[in-house]
């Protein structure tokens, strides 16, 4: 008896990580029409949904109500402690050194499950005290991790989290033509300023940093910069392309909506 | 070793509940998780039977029975506040939310000491400070009081901090009750409420800054991000509960410029609005906010 339940939910587990791992079958949702059903949603009515079967909310896996690793976004999804290089190179070609950590900045929450070394589902779920933990995952209920691939965006490379080959996140950006600092990283000296948008279109988000490292929304002179949620919005709200993007993934002209050039000029 | 074995009995009758069995959202108190009294609670009704072994020797009874449905919380004569008819020792601290100051958006975060709404009841119980048991029973003049409060030691959230080997360890289980731990001066961890939602704060009713609890909404609030006019949760019908600050006390119900969010937004504590376990005005899991899920209620995320 006890076998056969054993078995079955062998086959169930096996069956639920294939879905898993080949999620690409699902019906994407459109851009811009929030998190229901797109690749963040892990119910039921998801992209993919947790190995485990355990039923969880559609916030729940990055937030909390109650006992969350951070107050603020009420961060619920265990964050990676990982330092990261940029393979090929120490800095861009404007001279901007690239961060080894996004430190306090919204970059830090999307590399917790996008950089290969903590797993999606890997969830605090209030403080461990809700169902789904293991000796492995003991922060909860494993959904998958997240290592190669085009969701992979950091990899591990010879035991190094290494983030090459990735648009720099975390550095500052040339708000209004101008110079500035941002997650203790100041702009390039030889960052061409004119090559850049001076104010960015919304959706576009610039963020700010006070000086301690703390990150808000909005480009203020001599401390803007960006993160991953830049170019994406995790929620799917203020998206036009698949991908979470906030601009077009294909096009041509700023004006269209391509997303790079909504910031660089070329 | 002279509390161990009754110890090991109330940890097991207090951990069974707090891990298998849920409450039916809407089904009233009876039974439910603030259900003290009656023989289907889940809490003080099973301490009672040990209770009793302690009782019988200093010629006492046990609990069950002895306390109403209501009155761990309320009683008709000698409360603690006039309004409510508040029969708790009162939480006398205010609270910070530690690792931070402000939400994301700005709104800062913070609860004064003696402040007047309804979430500084529910502290008074589920801040870890405070004993479930710790009841004024009017004003200390029942008989049922001293050794109740003995008895009836059992704080909401604070059982994990003890070591395996204090004579206080009452069972090797998580938090299930925790929401906040300490104080603003001396906090438990440090932390406060850190990790908790905000309470005692601002909502952006009609998609507007609010001010409440002398807190306006934060500068960088995305008001777009949450719903305008949130659904008026009602028996059956999953919805939350905002609250105004008239500059003096807190009302229920929503009114443009001075709306704000409470413990009670969420949870119905007399589980009667409620719609699923935990008394929650929402539910648990789900993906959309016309499917009752609680969070979707408020934040404008789904869809």
């Amino acid at each position: 008896m006890k076998k056969s339940t054993w078995a079955m939910r062998t086959a169930t587990f096996a069956v639920l990580l294939t879905c898993v791992t080949l999620p690409a079958l699902g019906a994407k949702p459109a851009p811009g029409t929030g998190m229901t059903g797109s690749r963040h949603d892990f119910t039921e009515t998801g992209f993919v949904t947790t190995i485990s079967g355990m039923a969880i909310g559609l916030c729940s896996v990055c937030h909390t109500p109650h006992s969350a690793i951070s107050t603020q976004l009420l961060w619920n999804q265990k964050l990676t402690t990982a330092t990261y290089t940029w393979g090929d190179t120490t800095t861009t070609v404007g001279g901007t050194v690239l961060p080894n950590s996004a430190n306090l900045g919204p970059s830090t929450k999307c590399l917790s499950c996008h950089d290969g070394t903590v797993a999606v589902g890997d969830t605090a779920n209030y403080n461990g005290s809700v169902g789904g933990v293991d000796t492995t995952y003991t922060w909860g209920t494993l959904i998958t991790r997240i290592g190669g691939g085009v969701f992979g965006v950091g990899t591990k490379v010879n035991g190094v989290n290494s983030m090459a080959g990735n648009h720099p996140v975390a550095v500052p950006y040339p708000f209004n033509g101008a110079t500035g600092r941002y997650n203790n990283i100041d702009l390039g000296g030889k960052v061409e300023l004119t090559e850049f948008v001076a104010s960015p279109a919304a959706p576009v988000k610039l963020y700010n940093d006070d000086g301690s490292g703390h990150i808000s929304a909005g480009g203020v002179a001599g401390k803007a910069g960006i993160e991953c949620t830049s170019c994406h919005d995790p929620h799917n709200k203020a998206t036009v392309d698949d991908f979470f993007l906030r601009g077009k993934n294909n096009g041509s002209s700023q004006a269209d909506g391509y997303i790079c050039l909504q910031c660089h000029i070329k | 070793m002279k509390f161990s074995l009754n110890k090991l009995v109330i940890a097991a009758v207090l951990a069974i509940p707090a891990v298998t069995m849920a409450s039916t959202g809407g089904s009233g108190m009876l039974g439910g998780r603030h259900d003290f009294a009656s023989g289907k609670s889940k809490f003080i009704y099973k301490q009672a039977d040990v209770w009793d072994d302690k009782a019988v020797n200093k010629g006492g009874v046990g609990l069950a029975d002895q306390v109403g449905l209501c009155s761990f919380c309320h009683t008709p004569h000698s409360a603690n506040s006039t309004a409510l008819l508040w029969n708790r020792k009162a939480n006398t601290k205010g609270y910070n939310w530690g690792d931070a100051a402000t939400t994301t958006g700005g709104t800062k975060l913070g609860m004064l000491e003696g402040y007047v709404g309804p979430t500084a009841k529910c502290l008074a119980c589920h801040d870890g400070s405070v004993a479930v048991g710790d009841v004024a029973n009017y004003q200390g003049q029942s008989r049922y009081s001293t050794d109740g409060r003995d008895l009836n030691g059992y704080k909401v959230g604070d059982r994990a901090l003890e070591a395996t080997d204090s004579p206080n360890y009452e069972g090797d289980f998580k938090n299930t009750k925790k929401v906040g731990a300490g104080n603003t001066n001396i906090a438990k961890n440090g932390t406060g409420m850190a990790g908790a939602h905000p309470v005692g704060v601002p909502y952006p009713f009609g998609g507007a800054i609010n001010t409440y609890n002398s807190v306006d909404t934060g500068n960088d609030v995305v008001l777009e991000d949450y719903v305008s006019t949130p659904t008026v949760s009602k028996a059956g019908v999953a919805g939350v509960k905002l609250y105004n600050d008239t500059g003096t006390a807190i009302s229920a119900g929503a009114v443009p410029g001075k709306t704000g969010i409470e413990c009670s937004s969420c949870h119905d504590v007399h589980n009667k609005q409620s719609v699923d376990d935990n008394m929650l005005r929402g539910k648990n899991y789900g993906s959309k906010k016309s499917d009752g899920y609680l969070c979707l209620q408020c934040h404008a995320k789904a869809e």
